[in-house]
């Protein structure tokens, strides 16, 4: 056996050359529109931190389409008697048909995925506002060719084993949303129930705790068991047409990529055995076999019987009449789609009867036994709380104390939790007392301190500060790390906003986030910041209209509320004159209290005066300019107004 | 030699269309199959052409089993009954794609063969009447070179000039590069004038045949009368395939084997003695006929 019986060189050219315009589709217009989508990211925003999903977005959109139209191109010719002489008879086997067809739509689809990378890489290099760090480049690559691959394939199997379009829809269907329909159904059933959690020691057991006359909870609390709701969290790592419901923020998933590339393999094996062994003239017709038909027909039953399941319980008799009925016209209409014909109406019926009953028992069964299935966790891991993971065993027993805690929590902070025991997620909200949450943040910053040790300092994909994006050059990561050994001398909760800067690394698939304070260094402290302000000056000397000006953060033992009111006007009428002030008086200057000016048209762009005293009065010079002018009389006015009504209001 | 045996198919488990047929088909011959529709000639050819599977039984094409047999492809050809053409493809296209397939794929054979049927090779198929479509489809075949095609109902939907135009371009493939062509048709009248040999397919199974030459010469229509009065005993030496008498002229199909019919009838001093030729179709006729068959009821 060599290459050439099992790849037809010859066979793909060909095959391709029938496809032109499913080929120029894909490899010239899916490109053009992501450089469209890509254009409208850069117009509509300066700072684009592109994560995985913002990448996928239209890769996703055409995830079963583009595979499936790929394949119905290679493997379409089966449904059809005239287009299976046609190929059968040609010079080449079974085996290389498969194999080259196969291969030639993997083919199709790397050069799709690839000429998409290579679009996203070329515009991160050439935007500098528009960052794709090369690791994301990988996992968007290699995600989307394994799940589009992945598709391919198991449209090829549906195809392969049936006689027509629809049929092989409905068995693709089943081949992919069977199980995550299963375990979906599985999922809803048990997400009602109440879990309970046990308490051994006194460090998590709640002072006050009642049953409320329940005797199943009475029997539990003899167990030290403990009744908590939540909201529990799927933990499923479905194939990709579903893995926007994932439960992640990002629809990268390591399993459902090992996943994907395992049933490939089977889907190529079987689909492979199935194609050498199929009866060709089994066109037209939904299967060969009867059994086939009956099997595949009951299958797409089961999802049906949840419907008539749930209208059984609902309307009792009616119940049964309307799903029996139900029941009897999905299975004509089925046979109608699939077979065009009523293919033995009585004998049909019958056995959609038989499968109705039989399914409806299952999830009669299923449900009855969900509704009695109690949880118990015998500890909890892990708390997530702000994204951070908690392990404390003494911090986890106090949340977990005050979950339980049946006493008001009137004065409690309320705070979102979620607590992981054995890989399960339990989303809980707890009120907490000032000390607990105090004891948190401690963690949290703790905790934050070992993420920056830990952090790439060498691998700095992007930079933010005031939510401008600040480019991530040599002099400014080595000034980070030259003094980022002082961040400990910072108290993060003191911190706000704007006196930190954030650091971000593109790393096991997703970005990984922390925050350092600007002024751990002097030099890098007037880096960026100079770099924002010249950004901002060059930005509104280049743009001929008028921008919004507010004050992002200010001093209000300068700034009055009505100079905030009237703020953007007495810009905007100077707005020589402070673009002047800027470039020639705002000397950066870490040491002194700071204001930071946000204009905004279509983009947003802020800079920081160093000087806020020496700044106020430069702002009231530019308002006594102004103060004849009608316009801002009008705005004084407005502003007296608003007090008044906000005063009788 | 393509050599079937005990070839089986059936669509639906129950009814078989083809029925433990055995036959065997000499090279450098143009072999003619005749039968009802639905008699299984289109199954046989798709059996033969690794189309369908067989559920038992072999086809043997120069003793290797033809099932899938890459290599031996390369020789055969097939043109269906109901023709399929890639959407927006010319004739050149058509062209293209067979010669990527075919090794021996002659080119100018296509070119040439379209210019003399004014057929335009640029133009889209999917334009052209259903003759012009059946042109191209036999003009590709026929440039394949293939050792063996296959055609079926081949002169469909082709007036009569380019009808008699592709036979002569049957005759010379097989003249020419010692082609073997098996050919049906539900009309007898159809092959008869192209054919070497004839087989008669009739609910799965080859019910009859011969080569055509064998038939027509051993088989004669006489027209006698004699001056006595006389019935089909009067013939009893003779191998009498149908006698019908109306008034005192006798009409007789005679199978010749070897005897010398027209000596013996001289013999009897006949009043009237016409030997008329037979069509192939009354040959058929008479043979089943024989064979205790209606053949009306057959073809």
């Amino acid at each position: 056996m060599n290459l050439k019986n099992l790849f037809n060189i010859h066979f793909l050219k060909e095959n391709i050359r029938k496809s032109k315009g499913l080929l120029a589709f894909l490899l010239g217009v899916i490109p053009i529109i992501n450089i469209i989508y890509l254009v409208i990211l850069l117009t509509s925003s300066n700072n684009n931190l592109l994560n995985f999903n913002l990448l996928s977005f239209l890769t996703y959109a055409g995830m079963i389409f583009i595979p499936l139209a790929l394949s119905l191109t290679f493997f379409g010719f089966v449904f059809k008697k005239k287009s299976v002489d046609f190929i059968m008879s040609k010079p080449i086997s079974r085996k290389s048909i498969f194999i080259t067809n196969t291969l030639g739509g993997i083919l199709i689809i790397l050069l799709f995925m690839l000429i998409n990378t290579i679009i996203f890489g070329l515009f991160g290099l050439v935007f500098s506002n528009l960052t794709i760090p090369f690791a994301l480049l990988v996992d968007y690559f290699l995600f989307w060719f394994i799940s589009y691959v992945f598709i391919f394939t198991a449209v090829n199997l549906a195809i392969v084993l049936s006689g027509n379009l629809i049929t092989s829809l409905v068995v693709l269907l089943l081949i992919l949303l069977m199980v995550p329909y299963l375990n979906t159904v599985n999922f809803i059933a048990d997400a009602n129930q109440n879990d309970y959690i046990l308490c051994e020691s006194e460090d998590c057991q709640p002072e006050s705790y009642y049953c409320y006359g329940d005797s199943i909870c009475e029997e539990h609390l003899k167990n030290n068991e403990y009744v908590f709701y939540s909201e529990k969290q799927m933990d499923y790592h479905f194939i990709a047409p579903l893995s926007a419901l994932n439960s992640k923020d990002t629809f990268y998933d390591t399993t459902s990529l090992f996943k994907m590339i395992g049933l490939s393999i089977i889907y190529v094996g079987l689909g492979y055995i199935i194609f050498k062994r199929r009866k060709m003239e089994n066109n037209e017709m939904s299967f060969k076999s009867n059994l086939a038909h009956y099997l595949v027909k009951a299958l797409t039953l089961f999802p049906v019987c949840l419907i008539t399941y749930i209208i059984l319980d609902e309307a009792g008799m009616l119940g049964w009449i309307i799903s029996i009925a139900g029941i009897i016209i999905y299975s004509i209409v089925y046979d109608l789609i699939t077979r065009k014909e009523i293919y033995r109406p009585i004998k049909s019926t019958i056995i959609s009867l038989a499968i109705f009953l039989i399914f409806t028992g299952v999830y009669h069964l299923d449900f009855k036994e969900m509704e009695n299935r109690v949880t118990v966790l015998n500890g909890v891991d892990t708390l997530v709380y702000d994204d951070v993971l908690i392990k404390d065993k003494d911090i986890i027993n106090e949340v977990i104390k005050m979950l339980l805690d049946r006493a008001s929590n009137g004065e409690y902070y309320y705070h979102d939790f979620t607590l992981i025991s054995n890989n399960k997620e339990y989303k809980v909200g707890v009120g907490i007392t000032s000390e607990l949450a105090t004891t948190l943040n401690e963690k949290k910053n703790e905790i934050n301190q070992e993420k920056i040790k830990e952090f790439n300092l060498n691998h700095i994909d992007y930079i933010e500060y005031n939510e401008i994006t600040i480019p991530v050059t040599k002099e400014i990561t080595n000034l980070i790390k030259e003094s980022i050994d002082k961040v400990e001398e910072f108290n993060e909760t003191s911190l706000q906003d704007d006196d930190l800067i954030y650091l971000y690394t593109y790393k096991n698939h997703h970005y990984e986030k922390i925050a350092i304070p600007i002024k751990i260094s002097k030099e890098l402290y007037e880096k960026i910041i100079t770099y924002q302000n010249e950004q901002f000056i060059n930005h509104e000397e280049k743009i001929n209209h008028e921008s919004y000006y507010h004050l992002y953060t200010y001093d209000s033992t300068y700034f009055t509320d009505e100079d905030l009111y009237v703020f953007y006007y007495v810009i905007n009428s100077n707005k020589d004159s402070f673009l002047n002030y800027l470039k020639t008086d705002n000397k950066v200057d870490m040491s002194k209290d700071h204001v930071v000016v946000e204009s905004y048209y279509n983009e947003v762009y802020k800079v920081t005066i160093s000087d806020v005293a020496s700044f106020k009065a430069e702002f009231d010079r530019y308002k006594e300019k102004v103060s004849d002018n009608h316009e801002y009389q009008n705005l004084l006015m407005q502003y007296q107004n608003m007090l008044e009504y906000g005063a009788t209001d | 030699m393509i050599e079937i045996k005990n070839l089986s198919k059936s669509f639906d488990g129950k009814n078989y269309v083809l029925d433990n047929l055995s036959c065997r088909i000499n090279d450098n011959a143009i072999y003619g199959l005749v039968g009802a529709n639905g008699a299984g000639k289109s199954t046989l050819l798709r059996i033969i052409n690794s189309i369908y599977t067989s559920d038992e039984g072999v086809v043997l094409i120069d003793n290797e089993n033809a099932y899938d047999n890459e290599a031996l492809k390369q020789e055969m050809v097939f043109v269906p009954d109901d023709l399929y053409f890639y959407p927006g493809y010319t004739l050149m296209d058509m062209a293209e794609y067979y010669k990527s397939l075919y090794h021996n794929f002659d080119m100018n054979y296509v070119i040439n063969t379209a210019s003399t049927l004014k057929l335009n090779p640029n133009a889209k198929i999917s334009g052209f009447s259903k003759g012009m479509k059946r042109q191209c489809a036999l003009i590709c075949a026929l440039a394949t070179n293939a050792k063996y095609m296959f055609f079926d109902e081949t002169f469909d939907g082709l007036d009569p000039v380019i009808r008699k135009y592709f036979k002569k371009l049957l005759s010379e493939a097989m003249s020419k590069k010692d082609t073997t062509i098996i050919m049906t048709s539900h009309n007898l009248r159809e092959l008869e004038d192209i054919c070497d040999n004839l087989g008669l397919l009739y609910k799965g199974n080859i019910l009859f045949e011969s080569d055509i030459d064998t038939l027509k010469t051993n088989m004669f229509k006489v027209q006698i009368s004699l001056k006595d009065d006389f019935d089909k005993k009067t013939f009893k030496k003779l191998k009498i395939l149908s006698y019908k008498k109306v008034g005192s002229v006798a009409t007789l199909i005679i199978d010749e084997e070897g005897h010398d019919s027209r000596k013996y009838l001289e013999s009897l001093h006949p009043v009237i003695l016409d030997y008329l030729p037979l069509t192939l179709e009354e040959v058929f006729i008479y043979q089943m006929e024989a064979l205790g068959y209606e053949f009306e009821k057959l073809v």
